[in-house]
C-alpha cells in the first residue's frame, strides 16, 4: 500500500469510469422498490392564468389511481418552497409556490399531482384532470416585465426587486474625456443545463419510524435534506437523501418544488412514489439560466488604455426567485470588469419577475454574461482603435499578484497573471501565422476569423464577496480501520466532475499511501453527516481541503500514537511512504495498518488518547478563488448560408495546482462545449404569450461531438494561497470562456463586411442576416 | 414521453397487415421503423388505437435490386441498408448519399424508405431526391397493387394520398443512362438535423454537353417537397456554365410557399433554395463529367 510518488499532480484513471462504461451504474430510474406508484404531475398550459376550479373527479375514478391532490389539498398543511433570503439586498422575495394555487405563473408549474400503481396509469389519469383557467395576459421580456404598466406576476407586488449598484470613480467623466466610447445593447439569452438524465426522484416514507428517505438526481444531497425537512416539517435527521450516480448536474440539479410533491405523496400513501421527468418536463419546469439584457457601456483613451465601463444589467428571474439566483445578477455585474484594471466603474443591476421558467444557476452562473460584455467591449474598441484585439487585451490587464486584490468590480481575487495567460495562447495557436492565414483566406474570398477572449471564474465557494450571509463551507471526514484502509466521507457529491478519484489522490498524498486504500463516500446523507455540495466550481477547493484537513487531524493523531508506541519523541516522528520512521533512530519503523490497530488497544495507547482514528472538518475558505485563461477560436463562416464552422479553439486555463490533470482536460472539453453551445446554437425561445417554442432536443440544439472543433488544451498553474493545496475551482471556467472567444471570431470573419455585433445564438440565419443588414 | 393505450399487432404478411387495417377504421396505424411514428405518440401527438407492425414482412419489403432499367427498393429497407448498398452505388449513388444524410447511425439503422414517404413529412431528405428521380412508389391494398410516382403520393404536411388500409411496398427508381450526374446537398436543423432546406439535383449531358435533363427537388422549404421546374425550365438545353447554374437557381424559391420555424424565416428559406440548388446542380454536373 505505500507508495513514495506523490499522487496530486498524476493523471490517476478515473475511479467513477469503469462501473457507467459498462452500464453498472445505479441511477435514480434503476432503483426499484416493491410496491412502488408513480407520480405525474398536470403542468400548465398557460404563462399566466388564474385557476377558477380544478376538476379531478374522473382521474380519480380512473383505474389504479390511488391519490389526486392540487394546490388547495397542499399549501394550507406545507406551505411554499424556502427560499434564500434576500436581506442583505434590502429584498424579499414573493413565496415561491410548491404548486400552484390560485394563479400559475409559467408554462409548466405543477397545478395538479395524480399517483397511480402504473407509470402509465398515472400519466393516462393526468389527461382526466380539468383545470378551469382564465388566462391572463403575460409578462414574457424581462425589459417589458420591469415597467409600471406591465402584469404583474405576484399580485402584491411589482416584479422588479433587487436593485444594485455599484460605483468607483467617476464613469461620466470619464466618458467626457475618452477618445473612444463603444456602446451596445447585448442580450445573454436563456438557456437550459441539459444534463443527459432528466430529473428524477424515488420517495419512499416509513409510516413506522417517521422518517423519509429520497433517492433524487441533486447536486446537494444535504441541501435538499434540510429543505425537505423545513417543508415536511420534520427534523434533518428524520430525512434521508441520497444522490445516487447522477447523470450530470451543471448547477441545475437543486431543490426543486417536485421532490417536496414527491415525498408528500409518498407521505399521504404510505407507499414509495417515484417520478421521472421527461426531458419536455425539464425544458418546462428545470431552471432555466443566464437571461440577461444588458446595457453595455465602455470607454478607452488614445492608446486604447480603458477609461470608463458602465453595465446596466437587467435580469429575468422567471416567475419565482429561486435559490441565489437573485444575488447572481450583483456577481454577474461585478466581474464584467474581467481581467482588466478600470478606474471607473458604474453597476446598475435589477431583477424582474416575468412568466417564465424560474431561472438558476447553470455552469458559469452569472459569470459567463458578464464576461461577455466586456469581451465584447474590447473587441469593439480594438476595431475602432485599429488595434488587433491582443493588443488591446495587453494594454489593459491587471499585473501579475499573487495576494488577495479587490477588482474595479468589487471582486477580491486570489491571484492571477493574465498577460502571461495570452502569451502562452498566442505560442499555443501560433498567432501571427493565423493572421497570416487569414489574410490568404481573404484574398481567396474565404471568411475566416480569429477570436480572443480573456476570462476570470469565481470559484470555490465560499465566502461572497458581496454578500456575507450567503458563505458557505464543506464537510469532509476520515476515519482509518484496524487493518489500515482509510475512508473518506465528504459533504462534496460529485456527479461526473472525477471528485472520487481526486478526494482520494489529496487523502492517499497525507499518508503516503496508494488511492487504491482510499474508499471515498458521498451522496447519501446517512452515512455522510454534514454537506454543501458540488457546484460553483467548488468541490476541489472546498471538499478536497477539508478532506485533506480531515486527513491530517488522523495522520497527526497517528504520529503522536506511533511516537508513543515506539518510545521516539513525538517531534522526531515522520510517516514515510505510508511507514511511521523514528527519524533519530531509522531502524525503528512501524506500519501503517499496525498504528491503525493500536489506535483501538487498550494498552498500545498513551493514557490521555481517545480510541481511535475518526476525524473531521468543517472547512470555510477565507475568500473565493478566481480562474481565468485566454482563449483563441477559429472559424471560417460560409457568407451565403450563415452557416460557421468552428474549426479549433485554443485553450489556456489557469485552476492554480492540477490534481489530476486528464481530469482538467475534460473539464475544458465540456465546458467550452457548453459554452460553444451558447454561443452558436442554445437559446430557450419563447413566443409573447409565454409559450417555449422549443421544448425538446428536436428543436433546442445542444453541441454533438460532431459539433465540436478540435480542442487544442493547456494549461498554466498559478497557486492559489487561499488554501494549502494552492488549487483553484476550474469547471465554469471554460464555460465562462468559450462564448465570447467564438463570437469574437465570428465578428472577425465577417467585419470586413461590416459586420460589428451579433447576438448569441449564432445561428446560420442571425448570421446570414446580419451580413445582409450590414451590406445594406 | 408516455405514450397512450394502444393494440398491437405484428402480422407475417402485407396481406395479413392490410386486412388488419381494414378491420378497425379511423384507429389503425402501420409501423415500419417507429422513427417517426414513436415519437410523435410519445408526444401523445397520435394516439392510435391499433398499431401494425410490418416487422415480420422485412423477407418481403426489404430489400434493394436493379431490374435493368429500374432500381426497385422494397418499402422495409432501411436507411442503413440503402446508404451502405453496392447495388444503389453502381446505379444511383445519390441515394445512397441522400440516405446517408438521414438523422444519426441509430435512425438510419430502423428508419425506412417506405416509411419515410409515407409519412410525408416535409422536411424529410428521400423527397428531394425521389421526386427528383421521377421514383414511383407501388402501394398493396385490398384490391391489389397500383403505382403511383411519388410527387403524387405526397400531398401536404404530414398527408399523403395513401389511403388508411394501403401499405407501399416498393419504390421504383428509372437508372438514366448515359453522361449523369447528381447530387443532394442539405442544410440542417442543428437540433434535429432534418432539413431546412434539401436540394437534391439530377443532370443528364447530351454528347455535345448540353443539358438534356434536369431535375432539382426541394425538401423543407415549404409544406411539401417540390420540383423546381423554373430552375429546370431555364436550364434544360443550356450547357452548365457557372453563370448559367447561377442564374437560374435564383428561380429555385419560384413557387414555393415557403414555411416559417424555429430554424428559418422564409426569406432564409428562400436564400437557401437558390445557394443549395446551385451548389447541388453544380456538383451533379462535374458528377456528369467525371
Amino acid at each position: 500500500m505505500a507508495t513514495d510518488a506523490k499522487l496530486v499532480g498524476q493523471s490517476v484513471a478515473r475511479r467513477e469510469d469503469e462501473k457507467l462504461l459498462l452500464g453498472r451504474g445505479a441511477f435514480v430510474e434503476d432503483i426499484k422498490v416493491p410496491g412502488t406508484q408513480w407520480l405525474s404531475l398536470v403542468r400548465s398550459p398557460h404563462a399566466h392564468a388564474r385557476i377558477r376550479s380544478i376538476d379531478t373527479s374522473a382521474a380519480l375514478q380512473a383505474p389504479g389511481v390511488t391519490a389526486v391532490f392540487t394546490g388547495k389539498d397542499i399549501h394550507p398543511r406545507f406551505g411554499t418552497n424556502p427560499t434564500v433570503p434576500l436581506r442583505f439586498y434590502g429584498a424579499e422575495s414573493a413565496p415561491y409556490d410548491l404548486i400552484a394555487v390560485d394563479k400559475a405563473r409559467h408554462v409548466g408549474e405543477v397545478v395538479a399531482v395524480v399517483v397511480a400503481d402504473t407509470r402509465y396509469g398515472a400519466r393516462d389519469a393526468a389527461d382526466l384532470i380539468f383545470v378551469d383557467y382564465e388566462p391572463l395576459e403575460a409578462a414574457i421580456d424581462v425589459e417589458k416585465a420591469l415597467r409600471d404598466d406591465a402584469p404583474r406576476v405576484h399580485d402584491d407586488r411589482p416584479n422588479g426587486i433587487i436593485h444594485w449598484r455599484h460605483q468607483l470613480g467617476n464613469v461620466s467623466q470619464a466618458f467626457e474625456e475618452a477618445a473612444v466610447i463603444v456602446r451596445e445593447r447585448i442580450v445573454n439569452q436563456k438557456i437550459h443545463g441539459v444534463p443527459m438524465e432528466p430529473r428524477a426522484g424515488l420517495a419512499h416514507w416509513d409510516p413506522v419510524q417517521e422518517t423519509m428517505s429520497l433517492w433524487a438526481t441533486v447536486q446537494t444531497p444535504h441541501a435538499l435534506r434540510d429543505h425537505l425537512a423545513e417543508i415536511l416539517h420534520l427534523s434533518s435527521d428524520s430525512v434521508r437523501v441520497v444522490a445516487p450516480d447522477v447523470g450530470g448536474g451543471f448547477g441545475v440539479k437543486h431543490e426543486d418544488p417536485e421532490y417536496a410533491l414527491l415525498c408528500i405523496a409518498s407521505m399521504h400513501l404510505g407507499v414509495p412514489v417515484k417520478w421521472v421527468a421527461t426531458r419536455t418536463e425539464d425544458f418546462l419546469a428545470m431552471h432555466q439560466a443566464r437571461g440577461k439584457t444588458s446595457y453595455l457601456e465602455v470607454s478607452a483613451d488614445a492608446d486604447g488604455k480603458l477609461t470608463g465601463l458602465r453595465v446596466r444589467h437587467l435580469h429575468d428571474l422567471g416567475a419565482y426567485a429561486k435559490g441565489p439566483e437573485p444575488s447572481l445578477s450583483a456577481s454577474s455585474a461585478m466581474i464584467s470588469t474581467g481581467v482588466y484594471d478600470i478606474p471607473n466603474v458604474e453597476f446598475e443591476v435589477r431583477n424582474g419577475y416575468t412568466n417564465t421558467t424560474p431561472q438558476g444557476p447553470y455552469r458559469g452562473a452569472g459569470r459567463p454574461e458578464g464576461i461577455h460584455l466586456i469581451e465584447r467591449g474590447l473587441d469593439r474598441l480594438a476595431s475602432e482603435l485599429g488595434l488587433d484585439p491582443t493588443e488591446i487585451r495587453r494594454r489593459n490587464y491587471l499585473p501579475p499578484f499573487d495576494q488577495p486584490m479587490r477588482t474595479g468590480g468589487g471582486d477580491v481575487f486570489d491571484s492571477g497573471n493574465y498577460e502571461a495567460s495570452l502569451d502562452q495562447v498566442m505560442e499555443l495557436s501560433s498567432y501571427r501565422q493565423l493572421r497570416e492565414q487569414q489574410q490568404q483566406a481573404r484574398a481567396e474570398g474565404r471568411h475566416m476569423g480569429i477570436g480572443v477572449a480573456s476570462w476570470v471564474k469565481t470559484g470555490g465557494s465560499g465566502p461572497s464577496p458581496v454578500d456575507p450571509s450567503s458563505s458557505r463551507y464543506e464537510w469532509g471526514r476520515v476515519r482509518v480501520d484496524r487493518g489500515g484502509k482509510v475512508t473518506l466521507f465528504t459533504g462534496s457529491s460529485p456527479h461526473g466532475q472525477g471528485g472520487e478519484t481526486v478526494f482520494a489522490q489529496i487523502v492517499a498524498d497525507v499518508f503516503g499511501i496508494s488511492d487504491d486504500d482510499v474508499t471515498v463516500l458521498h451522496g447519501d446523507t446517512a452515512t455522510v453527516a454534514h454537506g454543501v455540495g458540488t457546484y460553483g466550481s467548488r468541490a476541489l477547493v472546498t471538499g478536497g481541503m477539508s478532506a485533506k484537513i480531515a486527513a491530517e487531524k488522523v495522520r497527526d493523531k497517528m504520529l503522536k500514537l506511533s511516537a508513543h508506541m515506539m518510545g521516539c519523541e513525538p517531534d522526531h516522528m515522520t510517516l514515510e511512504g505510508g511507514v511511521f520512521v523514528c527519524t533519530t533512530n531509522r531502524e525503528r519503523t512501524l506500519p501503517f495498518a499496525e498504528v491503525a490497530d493500536a489506535s483501538f488497544q487498550v494498552l498500545a495507547r498513551p493514557a490521555d488518547m481517545e480510541f481511535g482514528l475518526d476525524e473531521d472538518s468543517f472547512y470555510q475558505p477565507s475568500g473565493l478563488t478566481y480562474n481565468f485563461g485566454t482563449y483563441i477560436a477559429v472559424v471560417e463562416v460560409d457568407t451565403e448560408t450563415g452557416d460557421v464552422d468552428l474549426q479549433r479553439l485554443y485553450t489556456v486555463d489557469d485552476q492554480g495546482v492540477i490534481v489530476n490533470p486528464m481530469t482538467v482536460v475534460g473539464q475544458v472539453h465540456g465546458g467550452a462545449t457548453q459554452g460553444i453551445g451558447q454561443a452558436l446554437y442554445e437559446i430557450s425561445e419563447y413566443d409573447q404569450t409565454g409559450q417555449l417554442l422549443n421544448a425538446s432536443l428536436m428543436d433546442y440544439a445542444i453541441p454533438t461531438a460532431e459539433m465540436t472543433p478540435e480542442f487544442v488544451v493547456a494549461f498554466s498553474e498559478t497557486p492559489s494561497p487561499l488554501n494549502s493545496l494552492g488549487v483553484k475551482g476550474m469547471g465554469e471556467g471554460p464555460t465562462t470562456g468559450a462564448p465570447s472567444a467564438v463570437v469574437n471570431a465570428v465578428v472577425d470573419a465577417l467585419s470586413p463586411l461590416g459586420v460589428s455585433h451579433i447576438e448569441m445564438p449564432l445561428t446560420p440565419e442571425r448570421v446570414w442576416r446580419a451580413i445582409q443588414d450590414a451590406q445594406g | 414521453m408516455i405514450p397512450g393505450a394502444f393494440d398491437y399487432a405484428a402480422p407475417d404478411t402485407v396481406a395479413a397487415a392490410i386486412l388488419l387495417l381494414r378491420e378497425r377504421p379511423g384507429e389503425g396505424k402501420v409501423i415500419a421503423g417507429g422513427q417517426s411514428l414513436l415519437p410523435m405518440m410519445k408526444l401523445r401527438v397520435a394516439m392510435p388505437g391499433l398499431i401494425v407492425d410490418l416487422r415480420k414482412t422485412r423477407g418481403e419489403l426489404s430489400h434493394i435490386s436493379n431490374d435493368g432499367s429500374n432500381l426497385r427498393i422494397g418499402s422495409m429497407t432501411s436507411h442503413a441498408h440503402v446508404a451502405g448498398s453496392d447495388v444503389v452505388q453502381d446505379t444511383l449513388p445519390v441515394l445512397a448519399e441522400t440516405a446517408a444524410e438521414i438523422a444519426d447511425v441509430q435512425v438510419r439503422n430502423l428508419g425506412t424508405i417506405g416509411g419515410s414517404i409515407a409519412h410525408a413529412d416535409p422536411v424529410a431528405d428521400y423527397p428531394a431526391t425521389l421526386l427528383a428521380l421521377d421514383a414511383q412508389a407501388e402501394i398493396a391494398g385490398l384490391n391489389g397493387v397500383r403505382v403511383v410516382s411519388v410527387d403524387e403520393l405526397i400531398m401536404d404536411a404530414f398527408i399523403s394520398t395513401l389511403a388508411e388500409d394501403e401499405i407501399i411496398t416498393e419504390i421504383v427508381i428509372p437508372i438514366t443512362e448515359g453522361r449523369t450526374g447528381a447530387a443532394y446537398i442539405k442544410f440542417a436543423n442543428k437540433a434535429s438535423h432534418f432539413a431546412i432546406v434539401g436540394v437534391a439535383a439530377h443532370v443528364v449531358l447530351d454528347d455535345s454537353g448540353y443539358l438534356s435533363r434536369v431535375a432539382v427537388g426541394i425538401t423543407g422549404a415549404a409544406s411539401r417537397a417540390a420540383r423546381a421546374t423554373a430552375v429546370e425550365d431555364t436550364l434544360r438545353g443550356q450547357v452548365p456554365t457557372p453563370d448559367a447554374i447561377s442564374a437560374a437557381s435564383a428561380l429555385a424559391a419560384d413557387g414555393l410557399e415557403c414555411i416559417a420555424d424555429l430554424h428559418g424565416s422564409p426569406e432564409y428559406r428562400q436564400n437557401l433554395c437558390r445557394v443549395l440548388t446551385r451548389r447541388a446542380i453544380t456538383r451533379a454536373v462535374e458528377r456528369a463529367r467525371e
